[in-house]
């Protein structure tokens, strides 16, 4: 006899989950009748599907359990979410300071969210990401290995034809030249490329066809240049003009308009043409020399795991380079792929791409993490403190039944209840307030996307987690009291809980770090404003020019300025351009910088000479010489430095003269050897001028206007030498800024939970404090009693803080800059002594309610 | 396969109908629909019950709990005299329904 067959579990159990009682019996003995009816008729199989179906069909409103009257345990949280609402209103300071707490570290964390979601979705808008790569050589620089984005000309063509994996490639350069369209003219950045770019790339057009870069004479435009220059982006067929170096001029028709650029990316263009016109920009260019490099070259390979298959076949190239240019041996070729480039250009040199984000990858999640710690540790501390005022609650809720689960988990929900308030709170915080303050100091464009599912799911689990972690040890505390003896009486509470003293030790150290960062970028800024840039950069301007002719023609108009002291020019100018040079000596090949420039550029800068001479006037005398920096001097580590000599390509250079190091773009990086050479008269590219003291302004005014006499057709494009850094000093004031905001929310979180902890204390003690007012205690005296509890969890946390804020702010400082202050001990002690100011100050604030007070009113509490 | 509207403006004259040729319960109702419309009209539980306890709670119809010697305790439907009443005057209405369909359907088209 066969088996009696059973109905599927999973839809009997929640049709018994959802239907009404009354109806339960009804409806469910149809639902089987027909399950049995159909087990014969049609099969087991068939039955429990159409079981299901049925299920499903009757999950109607008409058979729903009305969950209010039917479900206890819904009962039982409306009960809670009512007393935690409750409980919030009673102890509104308590609340206040919780939620407020709670609420700005959720509000970092969701603004570390939108950064990390912004900063990994860079570039990921290509849809060929994982396929297309960057190639890259690695070069042995002294024992460290060097990855460079920029490779020989010929490499891409010879691996699409011999490595089959690769189906296509592009070359990249980029050149300056002015573009020109009617009276708008500027100098601007042209990246030229193969056709295939737009096919591996993905950067879809508004208007025109991507196909027609092709033709020589077409150029793609970006959206912003459309408007720029013509102040629409149906431009397709109109013409501008490129001037390369004020000897070549060609037209191009736009044929293409790109939409504009997602938020998030970083590798894009202004004017796209086809790399057969680099001979406009380098007439001796020519694409297969292997000494020559290209500024990067990109390769598709047919599927990513392709990569590896590549990456071996890639030795023969190796060999090819190092037989062909043995000034560049290269060591490997590696490859980045498109989707992760950003990240990875952080080590390479002169990429197509670059990753200036790497301390807010880290800063952000350890602040996010720093902030829950500080206002968990304010929950855990008020909780506890407050767990006197609702022991008589909990004695009733263990009368009625209660058991200590229970009690556990109504103090848990209550606490989902603060962060849940928090979480709304701190998602309007992050997204009116901190996202944007913090996407202007960064300066990147991102926000919150409400509409973004992992969005939902991290403040889930944000808000789920960090109710446990505040939540799981008041509640553990106030559950563990027994009914008997709460109405007793006898329940003591220990006014010393180790637990608080530690959390208040940890929250004293983390403000004492913010604050001490704080007051490190603040004295480093100063300092960095007063550091030698190792030569006189006040009281100078320059300009780029396009040629010698538009020097001589400006330097002209220039000289007889009453405020100009002196005009110098360059092929390169310290701030401004510099080039690349290998220097050979007997034993060694150095990478060096080089700055070829007049023979008084030295002087009219006011480099310091520490040695020998500075070039002699003329151009002649010293073709050969060369003015190397200490830095340059220290690592050839010659015995006599003066006189000595090394090769740059097949010549031979004599070392005249060595000046003191001098800081080229920032205080970021180390001082790089550099060599000053002469530059010959039709190399001059750059102007500079010393002028009177304060008269730059009037000196750049009186250039703009010759300029506009001298070259009419031409941009301007100079400035004050003091401004060749950029944003520089911009950025370090947004880095202190950033860091005072975070000391300031961190003090504020830990003051007000000390301020929360003494007013819970003295409001659990007001009836002792009472009768010893009453008993004539004086002012030293409550003093002490409130104060000894705290005087050494605050000294100890002092001493201990000052010593983490010591490494951090050091290892912090030692990250960003390489000129930095000499020592961060003084603002870890200016800090400290600023925190335990502010603690005195909170302390004294409470104290003196106490003095305010009638003691009566304190003997009538309860 | 009769459409979902029609099945669903028909309910109340055939549960009617049903329950007066002899009380019955959802299980039974069903199948007896579904034999009579050749599976034409296919009712669920879903479908039924709610017009049921409608028709119940306006007095069209009666239940009560009945045990047999089988497994499960049923609950049988029985038409009331408001129930035949009703059931009367959805006659009326369909017959006259049927009548303009007819009516209609039998008509020739006229030429010009």
């Amino acid at each position: 006899m066969n088996p009696i067959p059973k109905l599927p579990k999973l839809p009997f159990t929640l049709f018994r989950w959802y239907c009404k009682k009354e109806l339960y019996e009804e409806l469910h003995g149809d639902l089987e009748e027909f399950f049995y009816e159909r087990v014969e008729q049609q099969g087991l199989s068939k039955a429990r599907f159409m079981y299901w179906l049925d299920v499903i069909k009757c999950f109607q409103p008409y058979a729903w359990k009305d969950l209010e009257s039917q479900n206890s345990e819904i009962i039982m949280f409306k009960n809670y979410f009512k007393t935690g609402i409750r409980s919030m209103r009673r102890a509104a300071l308590s609340s206040f300071i919780n939620i407020s707490g709670l609420s700005v570290a959720i509000a970092i964390c969701m603004v570390t969210y939108a950064f990390m979601e912004y900063d990994y979705s860079i570039d990921t808008h290509h849809e060929n990401k994982d396929v297309v790569f960057l190639t890259t050589s690695y070069v042995d620089r002294e024992g460290d290995l060097l990855q460079y984005g920029f490779t020989p000309r010929p490499l891409g063509e010879a691996m699409l034809n011999e490595i089959p994996q690769v189906i296509d490639f592009s070359r990249v350069a980029d050149h300056n030249g002015v573009m020109k369209h009617g009276d708008n003219v500027f100098h601007e950045r042209i990246r030229l490329v193969d056709p295939s770019f737009l096919q591996m790339m993905t950067f879809p057009l508004s208007v025109g066809n991507a196909n027609s870069l092709k033709d020589l004479n077409s150029v793609i435009i970006s959206h912003n240049t459309a408007i720029k220059y013509f102040g629409d982006i149906n431009v397709v067929g109109k013409d501008l003009k490129l001037i390369v170096n004020d000897q070549e001029q060609k037209t191009f028709a736009v044929a293409g308009v790109a939409e504009p650029f997602p938020d998030a990316h970083i590798i894009d263009f202004e004017f796209l043409i086809n790399i057969e016109n680099i001979k406009l920009f380098d007439p001796t260019y020519a694409e297969n020399d292997w000494t020559g490099f290209i500024d990067a070259t990109l390769i598709q390979v047919d599927e990513p795991a392709s990569i590896a298959s590549v990456s071996e076949q890639m030795s023969s190239y190796v060999q090819l380079q190092n037989e062909i240019d043995s000034d560049w041996p290269i060591t490997s070729y590696g490859f980045s792929p498109i989707a992760t480039l950003h990240h990875d250009s952080h080590y390479i040199r002169d990429g197509i791409s670059y990753d200036g984000r790497q301390p807010g990858r880290i800063t952000l999640p350890l602040l996010g993490a720093l902030m829950l710690l500080l206002a968990c540790a304010n929950y855990i501390n008020l909780a506890v403190v407050l767990a006197s005022k609702r022991l008589k609650e909990i004695g009733v809720r263990k009368m009625m039944g209660a058991v200590r689960k229970g009690v556990i988990i109504q103090f848990l929900f209550e606490n989902l209840i603060t962060t849940g308030f928090a979480t709304l709170l701190g998602w309007f915080l992050a997204w009116l307030i901190f996202i944007p303050g913090f996407s202007h100091i960064a300066e990147i464009n991102y926000s919150l996307d409400f509409t973004d599912p992992y969005l939902w799911v991290v403040s889930l689990l944000i808000m789920v987690s960090t109710s446990l972690v505040s939540g799981i040890y008041p509640a553990l505390f106030i559950s563990r009291f027994q009914t008997i003896t709460i109405f007793k009486g006898v329940v003591k509470f220990k006014t010393k809980n180790p637990l608080t003293k530690v959390l208040l030790g940890i929250q004293l150290i983390l403000a004492c770090v913010t604050i001490t960062n704080a007051i490190t970028f603040v004295q480093n800024n100063a300092y960095q404003n007063d550091i030698d840039w190792g030569y006189n950069p006040k009281n100078m301007v320059y300009a780029a020019v396009a040629n010698d002719k538009d020097y001589e023609a400006l330097r002209s108009a220039m000289s007889n300025h009453s405020d100009v002291i002196d005009i110098t020019s360059g092929e390169n100018h310290v701030g401004v351009d510099q080039s690349k040079t290998i220097v050979h000596t007997v034993d060694r090949d150095l990478e060096v910088n080089q700055l070829n420039v007049a023979p008084d550029y030295l002087a009219t800068m006011n480099f310091k000479l520490l040695e020998g001479r500075h070039f002699n006037p003329g151009q002649t005398s010293d073709q050969q010489s060369v003015i190397i920096n200490q830095k340059m001097a220290n690592t050839l580590d010659f015995t006599n430095t003066i006189g000595s000599q090394f090769r740059l390509d097949s010549t031979n250079y004599t070392i005249v003269g060595v000046v003191d190091d001098f800081h080229f773009y920032n205080f970021y990086n180390n001082i790089k050897p550099t060599i000053f050479t002469v530059a010959k008269d039709i190399d001059y590219r750059f102007m500079a001028i010393r002028t009177a003291e304060g008269a730059s302004g009037e000196v750049l005014d009186e250039l703009k206007a010759q300029w506009a006499s001298v070259i009419p057709e031409k941009p301007f494009d100079g400035d004050y030498q003091m401004d060749v850094w950029g944003d520089y000093f911009h950025a370090i004031e947004n880095f202190a800024f950033f860091n005072k905001s975070v000391s300031f929310i961190t003090v504020l979180m830990v003051c007000l939970g000390l301020y929360g902890l003494i007013a819970l204390n003295i409001s659990n003690r007001i009836r002792e404090l009472s009768i010893r007012l009453v008993l004539g205690a004086g002012w030293s005296n409550m003093i002490r009693l409130l104060s000894k509890q705290y005087v050494i969890i605050i000294l100890v946390a002092l001493t201990g803080g000052s010593w983490v804020s010591y490494i951090v702010s050091d290892a912090q400082l030692e990250m960003l800059f390489y000129y930095r202050i000499p020592s961060v001990w003084p603002a870890v002690i200016l800090a400290s002594l600023l925190l335990m100011g502010i603690l005195a100050f909170v302390f004294i604030i409470q104290i003196r309610k106490i003095g305010g007070m009638n003691p009566v009113k304190g003997l009538r509490v309860e | 396969m009769i459409s979902k509207n029609l099945t669903a403006a028909s309910t109340k004259p055939i549960i009617l109908a049903i329950l007066k040729q002899g009380n019955s319960y959802g299980y039974l109702i069903i199948k007896k629909i579904k034999e009579l419309s050749d599976g034409q009209m296919q009712y669920t539980d879903g479908m039924l019950y709610p017009v049921l306890h409608r028709l119940e709670k306006e007095g069209l119809i009666t239940s009560n709990w009945t045990m047999t010697n089988e497994t499960r305790p049923r609950k049988y439907y029985a038409i009331t005299e408001l129930g035949k009443a009703a059931l009367n005057e959805e006659q009326l209405q369909w017959a006259k329904v049927t009548s303009v369909l007819d009516s209609l359907w039998n008509v020739q088209p006229t030429t010009k």
